[in-house]
């Protein structure tokens, strides 16, 4: 229930400020993935959403793929890590599917959410409601 | 406490969820392709988003060139689609040019690639940007007026596949598929299409007898995309077949005959990281005709013939080379191209009693060499200055003269609160086409290697206001156009420049409302005027679309009006083109639609000199689409 009530806190904050729609899927989906945190840490080895990334609220980029609690994937394979990582392609997502949770990517022409149910069950996350629809048993 | 939680906890689930569906369908509008594509200083542009061709149902380059503001879409005689500006007859091919991403879609022989790509089924482009009063400085290539640029879909976006089945009531039928991925650094999209495409069969009488008039055609075409790190290559392969139509016949009485056509190209663009660009391109086209028709074909420096033949081959080499430079005030393209045009003709005419019977074989070539410098000056965040200069250079390898051309173009765009004006001034010409300068036999047409290309000074301006969800924009542009090209039977030559200079103004009103992302209302009108003040073609044309979304439904409606007018003795009320179509999303990935073309039969119609009635341009039919992604 905490869960749930801080992301109900966290998502006026994020669209209360004046920041892309790409920032504000990403937020909603960083925040769903770890509500307990008020502080996020994230990596990404691409270098075109790390800006987009480090702008948003409650969220602090890393240097350190080892000291991130979340890691935006593009090309990087087989990253030894307990944070929770996420891809940004649809190529990455099927070559990490034992480890990585989910991606948001392109695929038939329209911006994909998809969430792994085996691996969102490894780290103990539970969506909330609204993003139930994005689980998906198998790619 | 409890109770008033779990409220608050189901609403803002329920805002969460529609938050993250419609923050999906935000990114996708914003992440449209012709947002980065397209290029305000290059003149004033209409852009056809992938939004628009999907809710339109569009099957065809044909359904974006019906509703285009400014024109009447029409066809010719010979079954080849053709624009007029309001109060004229056709444009001159060679002064609308098309391109496929970068590539040039134009032939040798005719200067334009409306002879082949007309009727192009669309489903692999992603978006059609229209550019007029541009002098093509920007695109690096050949001169023209009116730019036509289509875009393709492209591998990152298109990962999957699609197949795409549509026909008509008539019996048309039309299959596209289509397949993208990456493997490690390799990404393609590979697209096919076969098409079968029937068309209302019209009657002629001559002398007691009938004839029909048909204009179905067939083809196939494939397109690959490839991309290795910042390596593009393409391969295009287009195979149309199509019925004459009226023909070329005196009376219009044609029993045979038809377009054979083939297009196919590669071409291998290269981004470097210092902006320097590389585009090497091959082109191999054939355009074979013939017509029959047994009262008589009348053609130059021979008796009259009932069976003409004829065939177009070309080649086209091109290399094209070009160097951006941006500051955050000032921005400079250098360019340069090298083309190498091979152009051959072969001919067989001759009459049904084999008492006349000629063929002939030419062939010519031109080497054209370009250089180009396109300057931008951003004065301050309202302010642009733009001022592009080109230089021709036409070598041909027999008989037509060497020549040059300069083309220059000088535009303002400028923001003042919720107002945008653009202002072009552009001096630029037609090309002449290969077939107009070079025939030695002089049969079955006369050619004169000595034209002048037609020269042409456009001034363009735009003003838009947006505020809120509401856009008007008033066009007004006028044309001097200097050195026209006449065909002229009694001349030995033919083909000659007319020593008039002829004016021509065109106004176009756009209205716009956005009521949300998904729901769309625009109306347009647009009228013009030649300075010969002779009317040929509606001097008014309007247009409105409607596009919306209702739950699983995209719905479309589109009306297009045309004035009436006379031209040879015949009188034409005005007409209106009402085109609808319904898709139902079943799924995300599978689709269901109808389209109604001209429903209420009541469209534009197109009067032909030497027959006595008017034929509509668009059919009235039913289109059934079924759209499945994999």
């Amino acid at each position: 229930m905490k869960k749930i009530i801080l992301i109900l806190l966290l998502v006026p904050l994020l669209f209360a400020s004046d920041i892309k729609t790409e920032q504000k899927i990403y937020g909603l989906i960083i925040h769903a993935l770890l509500p307990q945190k008020t502080e996020i840490k994230v990596w990404t080895d691409s270098q075109s959403p790390k800006n987009i990334f480090c702008l948003i609220k409650g969220v602090k980029c890393v240097k350190n793929p080892e000291n991130a609690d979340f890691l935006l994937l593009n090309k990087k394979k087989n990253i030894q890590t307990k944070g929770i990582k996420f891809a940004t392609n649809i190529q990455l997502l099927e070559a990490e599917k034992d480890t990585i949770v989910g991606g948001f990517f392109w695929q038939k022409g329209r911006p994909n959410i998809l969430f792994l149910r085996k691996n969102l069950q490894k780290h103990n996350i539970t969506l909330p409601e609204s993003m139930q629809e994005y689980i998906e048993d198998e790619l | 406490m409890k109770f008033f939680l779990i409220i608050l906890i189901f609403l803002s689930s329920l805002v969460a969820k529609e938050e993250l569906s419609s923050l999906l369908n935000s990114y996708k509008h914003e992440s449209e392709l012709s947002k980065i594509t397209k290029k305000e200083e290059a003149g004033i542009i209409d852009i056809y988003t992938r939004h628009d061709l999907e809710v339109m149902q569009a099957k065809t380059f044909e359904d974006i060139l019906k509703i285009l503001p400014g024109f009447h879409f029409t066809r010719t005689t010979n079954n080849l689609m053709s624009l007029q500006k309001p109060t004229t007859s056709n444009i001159q091919f060679s002064s609308m040019r098309l391109y496929i991403n970068d590539h040039d879609m134009s032939s040798s022989s005719f200067g334009s690639a409306a002879l082949i790509w007309g009727e192009l089924p669309i489903e692999y482009i992603d978006h059609i940007e229209v550019y007029k009063g541009a002098a093509s400085i920007e695109f690096g290539n050949e001169a023209s007026s009116l730019i036509i640029k289509l875009y393709t879909k492209t591998p990152e976006h298109e990962e999957g596949g699609k197949v795409r089945l549509y026909g008509d009531n008539t019996g048309s039928l039309n299959l596209d598929t289509y397949v993208a991925s990456r493997v490690d650094k390799l990404s393609y999209f590979v697209y096919a299409n076969a098409n079968n495409i029937k068309r209302e069969v019209y009657e002629n009488s001559y002398e007691g007898e009938s004839y029909d008039l048909k204009s179905d055609h067939s083809g196939h075409n494939i397109y690959a995309n490839l991309q290795y790190e910042k390596w593009i290559l393409e391969l295009g392969s287009y195979y149309k077949k199509s019925d004459s139509f009226l023909g070329i016949g005196i009376h219009r009485t044609p029993t045979g005959g038809d377009l054979d056509a083939q297009h196919h190209y590669l071409h291998l663009s290269k981004k470097f990281d210092n902006d320097v660009k590389l585009e090497l391109s091959y082109d191999n086209l054939s355009y074979a005709r013939s017509y029959i028709d047994p009262n008589d074909i009348r053609i130059a420096n021979a008796p009259i013939i009932n069976n003409y033949n004829i065939r177009f081959d070309d080649e086209i080499l091109s290399f094209v080379l070009e160097k951006k430079m941006k500051s955050e005030k000032h921005s400079l393209l250098l360019g340069s191209f090298y083309k190498h045009k091979k152009f051959t003709e072969n001919g067989s005419f001759k009459d049904d009693l084999n008492t006349y019977s000629h063929q002939n074989n030419a062939s010519n070539a031109l080497n054209l060499y370009s250089i180009y410098a396109e300057y931008v000056y951003n004065y301050d965040i309202t302010t642009r200055l733009i001022a592009s200069l080109k230089e021709d250079l036409f070598y041909y390898s027999k008989v037509i003269p060497s020549n040059s051309e300069l083309s220059a173009k000088l535009g303002l765009i400028k923001n003042i609160d919720n107002f945008q004006i653009k202002a072009f001034a552009t001096t630029t010409y037609v090309p002449t086409a290969l077939y107009q300068l070079y025939n030695p036999d002089n049969i079955p047409y006369k050619t004169n290697p000595n034209l002048d290309n037609i020269h042409m000074s456009i001034g363009i301006l735009s003003f838009k206001y947006t505020k809120n969800d509401h856009e008007i924009k008033l066009i007004i542009a006028k044309n001097y156009t200097k050195d026209l090209i006449i065909y002229d039977r009694s001349l030995s030559y033919g083909y000659k420049n007319s020593s008039e200079t002829k004016e021509y103004i065109r106004y176009d009103l756009q209205y716009t409302y956005l009521f949300n992302l998904d729901n769309k209302l625009s109306i347009g009108l647009f009228t013009g005027e030649n300075s010969s003040h002779i009317v040929i073609s509606p001097k008014y044309g309007g247009l409105l679309q409607l596009f919306s979304k209702y739950k699983q439904f995209d719905i479309y409606n589109e009306v297009t009006y045309k004035s009436a007018y006379d031209y040879l003795g015949i009188s034409l009320d005005a007409s209106l083109n009402y085109t609808a179509s319904i898709k139902y999303h079943y799924s995300k990935d599978l689709s269901l639609g109808l389209r109604g073309e001209n429903i209420f039969n009541s469209g534009y119609e197109q009067i032909y000199r030497s027959l006595d009635f008017s034929i509509p341009v668009t059919d009235q039919k039913i289109w059934f689409n079924m759209e499945y992604l994999f």
